[in-house]
Parts: C-alpha cells; structure tokens; sequence
C-alpha cells in the first residue's frame, strides 16, 4: 500500500511538472504585450522595455521557466503584472471562495445524487425509476450557467428567497454565506448529481443481483441491513473513483457560476487575468487546479482502501 | 453488363443496410427520440432563412423586450431583435462547432489512441501527455487555448478538440490493447502485415463501437463548453449569434425578460438530451455489454 501510494505520489509529481511546463509556454503565447496593456499604447520605448526588465519578461523562455520553477519551490508564484501582488496572495484570498463554491456541490450532489440512485435501482423499471433516468438525463444536459440564471429568476426575481449573488465567508455569517451560497451551489451540484444517481444505480443494480446479497437474504437478515451492509457498501466503490473527477469538474463549473453570481473566487480572477494577459495569475490557477485534481486523486486512492478491505495494491 | 451487376448488387447492399439501419432505430426507442430531436433541430439550423422571418442581427427598438407572442415566438431582447431567429441561426455556430469538435477528436483520439495502444513505446509518451490534458477542467483548459488563439468559432473547435481529445484517445487505447492479443492479429502479423495495415484493417473495425459511442458524448459536451465560453465571453465572438453569446447578453435582462435567456438555454438541452439519447442508444445497440457498465458522462 505504501509503496503504491509513493508511486502513485511520484506520478502526479510527473504530471504536475509536465503541467507547469504546459502552463508557462502556453501562457507565453498569448498574443499581445502585457506591458503595452499596463503602459498604454502612448508609452515610450525606454519605458516598455524597462517595465519589461523589471517583470522579467525580456528574459529567455528557458531561463524564466527556471526561475519561475524555483520560484515554485519556495512557495513564490511570481507577482501579478496588474494588480503588483503576489500570486500566491491573490490566489489564497480567493482559494477559500471557489474550494466552498465546490465543496458545496459536491455536498449536494451526493447528497441527491446517492439517495435518487439507490431508490431507482430499489425500484427498478417503475415510474420512480423512469422519472429519475429521465431527470438525470435532463439534468447532464443542462449548462449550469442557464441553471444559475433560471434560479435567479425564480427564487431571487420572484420568490425573493435567496439573494441574486455575491459571497459571504461562512466564518464571517454562517446563516448569510449559506443563503448566498445555495442556489450557485444548487447550479452545479445538481448536473453532478444527476451523474452520480445513474452511476448509483447501475452499480446498485449490479450488486443486487449477485450471490452473497441472496445469501444475505436467505438467512434472514433485514433488508435494510442487506442494501446498506452489503449491496450500498460495494456498490459506493465505483462512486468513490468518480469523486475526485467530480470534484475537479465542479471547481470547472464554479468557474463560470461565478461570473453568473458576482461570487469574487478563483474564476472571475482568470477571466480578468485572461483579459488583461496576465501571465502569473494565469499560470497559478492552471497549477492550483492540476495540484487539486492530483491531491484529489491521491484521496480517493487512500478512500479506496479503507470502504473494501480486500482491494490490494501491488 | 457485369459493371451493372456489380452496381445492382451494391445498390442493394446499400439499401439492405440502410434498412437494417433503420429497423435498429426503430428498436431503440432513445435512439428514434433521440435522431428525431437531432434531425428536427438540424434542419431547423439548414431552413434557418425559410422558417424565421427575422433577421437574427436586425435592430429595432421599436420592438424591444416584447415578450412571447405570435409575432416573436420567443419575444425580443434590449436591441428589438428577434429571439427565436437568433436562437435558430445561433443553432449553426453551436451545431457546426459541435460536430467538427467530433470529427476532429475521433480522427486524433483513433490516431493517437491506436498508436499508443499499438507501439509500447509511444504509449507511454502519448498517454502521459493524455493525462497531463485531463488534470485540468475542461473549461479551464478551454478557456487558457481560447486565451491563445483568440475568441472566433474555429478557434473554439481547436480548443474543444484539445480538450476533448484524451477522452476518446483513451478509449480506443483500451481497445486496441485488447484487440492487439487477438490471433487473428497475430496471424496478420505473422503473414508480413505492416503496422498500418493492422491498425487501418483489423484494429479500426473493432474500435468503432465505442469510439461512436464516445464521439456522440464528444458532441454533446463540445455544444455545452462551446455555449459556456461563448458566454464567458471567449467563444464564437457577437454579433453572429451563438446559444452562448445570446445567453451572455441576456444575462442581464434575467429580470425584465427572462424569455431572453429560457428559450437558448431550452434549445441547448434539446440539442444535448437528443446526443444524449443517442449515445445511451448507440451503446446499448452496438454493445449490449456496456449497458449500464459505462456512463456516457464520465465528467468534463
């Protein structure tokens, strides 16, 4: 197990250095001169190459790769070209913003996702069932950006219930944060949901029909026992591996819900950097998000273990 | 004469398969549902100019922020422009992107996929890469090559394939690797068969089940990311209507017209439910094994 997580942590190493290789040449791309944009189209020559100097940016691509690399190691992601800040400064006041945004979809993903799954699966081929394959299709079709808007209108337009947008820190006003926090959460959770109810299900139906659940029932245990001692806990495995996924594509999908719902995370801060060629910024979120997937990948490896016993790694 | 035997006798062939073709559709209830929606929409996209009255950029303030009616079937937005023309054309730019998207991992991801399968060597090299792609949302990945090449439909379709790509490339990886062991492989091999020819002959034919499958998933994404960066703002660029862009400005019309954003998001579920449909369709028709083992969804 050990040394299956060692290798398992070697490899995302790889990946995450290849990711940075990706993120910096890709990022150097860019059309169009960052400084021109932070100077102006009236700014001299000497003034344009002097900004350049001090950003580093007349430097090699190789040699600023490096620098840029080890910069990473000491925990330094370079300075904003704009808004002259750290990286990692701007990128830890938002962290807390988009990881809760995801956090919480997720919550309620599995939270709806799970329950719908075993009960269509419990209720296989009746309306109950049909009603949850077809909502879940519905719901794997839907851009969660629609979503955000078709709540906006109905529960802040017209109900008045939950506020149209922006973001309270849970630590601040837990009551408040949480109202802000449903419906764009409620946007992105739900599609996953969906995805987790019919993986639920498939699974469940799978491990409905093998021998050990009716020797369960042959001798007699209840049937409440049955479905969550033996048939939910191995049919959650699948589910587990897609966790990690799940969870790097909700960080995608509060990308753009926060721009639906004027939230001030992550997302809002690449679509700003992207705009104004910010290279630093840009390159932090790219590596954030590849660290995030790979953690969450390590996670679900450990997570793997500890449901089924009998997995081992060799 | 023989010329025109062998022209009957494909011309029967054809329509032998066509038949078959459509006795499956037939069978498969989502796949009809889901080819009806997709022939509807299509040629809604195609008779664009014939079934809306409207021009799609025409401003008329006039008529701005009617709402639904017989006269704008969708109601207007700020500009007094017709919704339900600029949903309709807006369907080319989403469908047009879709289906290239599709065309163009399906050649790559066969390609690559093959290769890696195929050659030890380049497998580790390739799929590596693969992972390097899929460690990142796809949207975010979108978004950082849409950064790149600069907002423009075909710009999108390069930034969808790149990141749709790994997906299809892993499966046909799987796929040849089990069709590589196969003796009808090795005895093609065997016989002096080049690398090519293998992989154009035998291990093609056997992929193509779930590539299909894979590349109807690849669509139906490719029209959401497409719609999703256009609303960002780094799709398709206005005035040419797109599902994305026409949802982008309606965005801010969600409180006094929210026609202006129901109706584009509703085209864009239809379009996604009917590739959905298809996908769940083409994988129980083409194998049954898959059927509820492999969700079409395996996240983006």
């Amino acid at each position: 197990m050990a040394a299956y997580l060692v290798r398992r942590l070697l490899w995302a190493l790889l990946i995450l250095f290849m990711l940075s290789i990706f993120a910096f040449v890709m990022v150097r791309l860019i059309p169009g001169d960052p400084v021109v944009l932070l100077l102006g189209l009236e700014a001299s020559e000497e003034s344009l190459v002097a900004a350049r100097e001090s950003l580093g940016l007349d430097r090699p691509l190789v040699l600023a790769y490096g620098d840029w690399l080890a910069g990473i190691a000491r925990g330094d992601l370079g300075v904003s070209i704009f808004q002259r800040k750290a990286v990692w400064q701007l990128l830890w006041a938002k962290i807390p913003v988009t990881f809760t945004l995801a956090t919480a979809g997720l919550l309620l993903a599995l939270l709806i996702g799970i329950p719908a799954g075993i009960a269509a699966a419990l209720k296989y081929d009746s309306w109950f069932d049909t009603t949850v394959m077809f909502g879940s299709t519905l719901g794997l079709s839907m851009p969660s950006f629609w979503l955000g808007l078709v709540l906006i209108f109905t529960f802040s337009v017209r109900f008045r219930w939950f506020p149209s947008g922006g973001y309270v820190s849970l630590t601040e006003d837990f009551v408040e944060g949480v109202r802000r926090l449903c419906l764009p959460a409620f946007s992105i959770g739900i599609i996953q949901a969906a995805l987790i109810a019919r993986m639920t299900r498939s699974s469940m139906l799978e491990i409905l029909w093998k021998d050990y659940i009716r020797t369960a029932r042959a001798k007699g245990l209840q049937e409440r026992i049955v479905l969550l001692k033996h048939a939910l806990r191995n049919a959650l495995i699948p589910i587990v591996t897609t966790v990690g996924m799940v969870y790097g594509v909700l960080l995608g999908g509060a990308i753009i819900i926060e721009t639906v719902f004027t939230i001030p995370g992550t997302g809002r801060l690449l679509i700003t950097a992207v705009c104004t060629r910010d290279y630093p910024i840009i390159q932090g979120v790219i590596l954030l998000f590849g660290l995030t997937y790979a953690v969450m990948n390590l996670l679900v490896d450990v997570l793997y273990v500890s449901i089924n016993p009998t997995i081992t790694y060799s | 004469m023989e010329a025109r035997a062998i022209r009957m006798k494909l011309v029967k062939a054809v329509c032998h398969r066509c038949l078959v073709g459509l006795r499956v559709l037939c069978r498969r209830r989502s796949l009809l549902i889901g080819t009806s929606i997709l022939v509807v929409v299509s040629l809604c996209t195609v008779l664009a100019p014939i079934i809306s009255k409207y021009d799609p950029l025409a401003i008329n303030f006039r008529d701005q922020l009617q709402a639904p009616s017989v006269r704008h079937f969708f109601g207007t937005d700020n500009y007094g422009r017709d919704i339900f023309s600029r949903v309709v054309y807006g369907a080319r730019v989403s469908l047009v992107v879709g289906a290239t998207t599709m065309l163009f991992t399906g050649f790559l991801g066969f390609v690559l996929g093959s290769l890696a399968g195929y050659h030890s060597v380049l497998d580790n090299i390739i799929m590596r890469s693969m992972d390097m792609l899929m460690a990142l949302p796809a949207i975010l990945l979108a978004i950082a090559i849409m950064a790149i090449l600069g907002p423009s439909a075909l710009n999108a379709v390069i930034a969808l394939s790149i990141v749709y790509l790994p997906r299809t490339a892993r499966i046909v990886r799987g796929s040849t690797l089990a069709v590589r062991e196969q003796g009808f492989v090795e005895a093609a091999r065997a016989v002096g068969a080049k690398d090519g020819w293998i992989i154009w002959r035998h291990i093609l034919p056997n992929c193509l089940a779930p590539l299909m499958v894979q590349q109807t998933v690849v669509f139906a994404y490719a029209v959401l990311t497409e719609a999703a960066l256009s609303f960002l703002g780094v799709g398709a660029p206005p005035p040419v209507p797109s599902w994305g862009n026409i949802l982008s400005e309606a965005r801010e019309l969600i409180r006094i017209a929210p026609w202006a954003s129901i109706f584009p998001g509703a085209a864009i579920i239809l379009t996604v439910v009917a590739l959905n449909l298809i996908g769940d369709g083409l994988r129980d028709q083409l194998d049954p094994y898959l059927k509820g083992r492999m969700s079409s969804w395996d996240g983006g």
